[in-house]
C-alpha cells in the first residue's frame, strides 16, 4: 500500500518517485463475484481446443473472406455508378450490396467484442438484419426509394 | 530460484499455465495433445483461475488510462465507427419506416415542418456524408492492406493523412455542391 512504499522511496533516495501517482492504489478491478452479473455473461476466455472453434459452416472461412472482399471492391465501383445511373435495378443492386458489407462487418464487430459474453448474438443479428432487410426492400419497391430519399432530405 | 535475472525468495520460479499429461509423460506426445486435459497441472489448468482472481481483488494494471493515441489507432478507430454508425442507422431507420404507418415523404414533412436552421441541417448532411466518404476511401486503404501493398509506416502515416483529409474535402463537396 501507499505508507510502506513512501518509506521504501524516501529511504532509497528516488525523491521524484513521490510526485507520481501510487498505480498499486489503483480502484480497477475485475468485476467482483458478489456483483450479481449471473454468471452466463462472464467472458468466456478460453483457452479453445481447434475442435471447439471450429463450428458447422457451408463455406470455408477463407471462402467467405473472398466473397465479403468480392464484394467491397465491386462497392468502390458501385457507389459512385449510383451517381449517375439512378433505375429502380441499381437502387436494388446499391441496397443489397452496402447490406451484405454492413452485416457481415458487424457481425465480426459482435465476434470481437459481444460474443465472449453472450453468445448468441449472433442470431439475434441475423433476425434483426432479416427484418432490416425486409424494411429495405419495402422502402425501395413500396415507397419512394433510397435514390429518392436522399435526394428530397437533400432539399431541405 | 532465479527467474528473468532476478533473484527470488520463496516466490515459484515461473508458474506455467497449465501442463498436460502429454508434456508430463516422456517424450512429450504429439501436438494434438497440448490442450488442457483432466490430469494437467497448472496455475490455469483447474478451470477456477478467473474466479479466484475476482475474489482475490487485485488492482488491474493500467490501460486506457496511460494509451497514447496514434494516428494509425485513431483512423482505424474512425474506421469502426464510422462503420457501426452508418450500419445502425440504416437498420434503425429501416426497421422504424417498416413498423411506423406513414411513408417516408410523411415523415420528412415532419421534419421539414421542425424549421431547423441552415447551421443544423449543414451539421446532419455532414454526419450523413462524411462516415460514408471516410469509410469508402479509408475502405480502399483497408483494401490495399488485405493485398498486402503499402504496410510500411512512413506509407501508412502518408497514406492515413491523405485519406482523413480528402474524405473531409469529399463530404464538403457533397454537402455544398449538391
Amino acid at each position: 500500500g501507499g505508507q510502506s512504499l513512501f518509506r521504501s522511496q524516501f529511504a532509497s533516495g528516488r525523491l521524484s518517485n513521490l510526485l507520481k501517482p501510487d498505480v498499486t492504489t489503483k480502484t480497477f478491478t475485475l468485476t467482483p463475484v458478489t456483483s450479481g452479473v449471473p454468471e452466463y455473461f462472464r467472458a468466456r476466455r478460453g483457452p479453445y481446443t481447434p475442435a471447439e472453434k471450429a463450428g458447422k459452416h457451408m463455406f470455408f472461412t477463407s471462402t467467405h473472406w473472398k466473397v465479403e472482399r468480392i464484394i467491397a471492391v465491386s462497392m468502390l465501383g458501385i457507389m459512385p455508378a449510383a451517381l449517375f445511373i439512378q433505375t429502380p435495378a441499381m437502387e436494388f443492386v446499391f441496397t443489397t450490396t452496402v447490406f451484405m458489407h454492413a452485416f457481415w462487418s458487424l457481425d465480426h464487430v459482435l465476434s470481437d467484442y459481444v460474443q465472449k459474453f453472450f453468445p448468441p448474438i449472433h442470431y439475434l443479428w441475423y433476425a434483426i438484419s432479416i427484418v432490416a432487410f425486409a424494411g429495405l426492400m419495402n422502402f425501395n419497391f413500396n415507397d419512394v426509394g433510397l435514390f429518392k430519399a436522399i435526394e428530397m432530405f437533400w432539399k431541405l | 530460484a532465479e527467474y528473468m535475472g532476478h533473484i527470488q525468495d520463496g516466490v515459484v520460479a515461473a508458474e506455467v499455465m497449465w501442463q498436460t499429461s502429454a508434456s508430463l509423460k516422456a517424450g512429450g506426445g504429439t501436438v494434438q495433445d497440448m490442450w488442457p486435459d483432466e490430469h494437467s497441472t497448472g496455475v490455469r489448468a483447474d478451470g477456477k483461475f478467473w474466479k479466484k482472481n475476482r475474489q482475490l481483488n487485485r488492482p488491474l494494471s493500467p490501460h486506457l488510462s496511460i494509451y497514447k493515441p496514434q494516428l494509425t489507432s485513431m483512423l482505424s478507430l474512425c474506421h469502426r465507427v464510422t462503420g457501426i454508425g452508418m450500419e445502425l442507422a440504416i437498420t434503425g431507420t429501416a426497421i422504424t419506416l417498416f413498423m411506423l404507418p406513414g411513408d417516408f415523404t410523411h415523415y420528412l414533412n415532419m421534419i421539414a415542418g421542425l424549421s431547423l436552421g441552415p447551421v443544423i441541417l449543414t451539421a446532419a448532411k455532414y454526419v450523413l456524408a462524411f462516415p460514408v466518404t471516410y469509410h469508402y476511401i479509408n475502405g480502399i486503404r483497408h483494401l490495399a492492406w488485405d493485398w498486402a501493398m503499402g504496410f510500411g509506416l512512413d506509407r501508412t502515416y502518408s497514406s492515413g493523412k491523405f485519406v482523413f483529409c480528402l474524405a473531409w474535402v469529399i463530404a464538403s463537396c457533397f454537402v455544398f455542391l449538391f
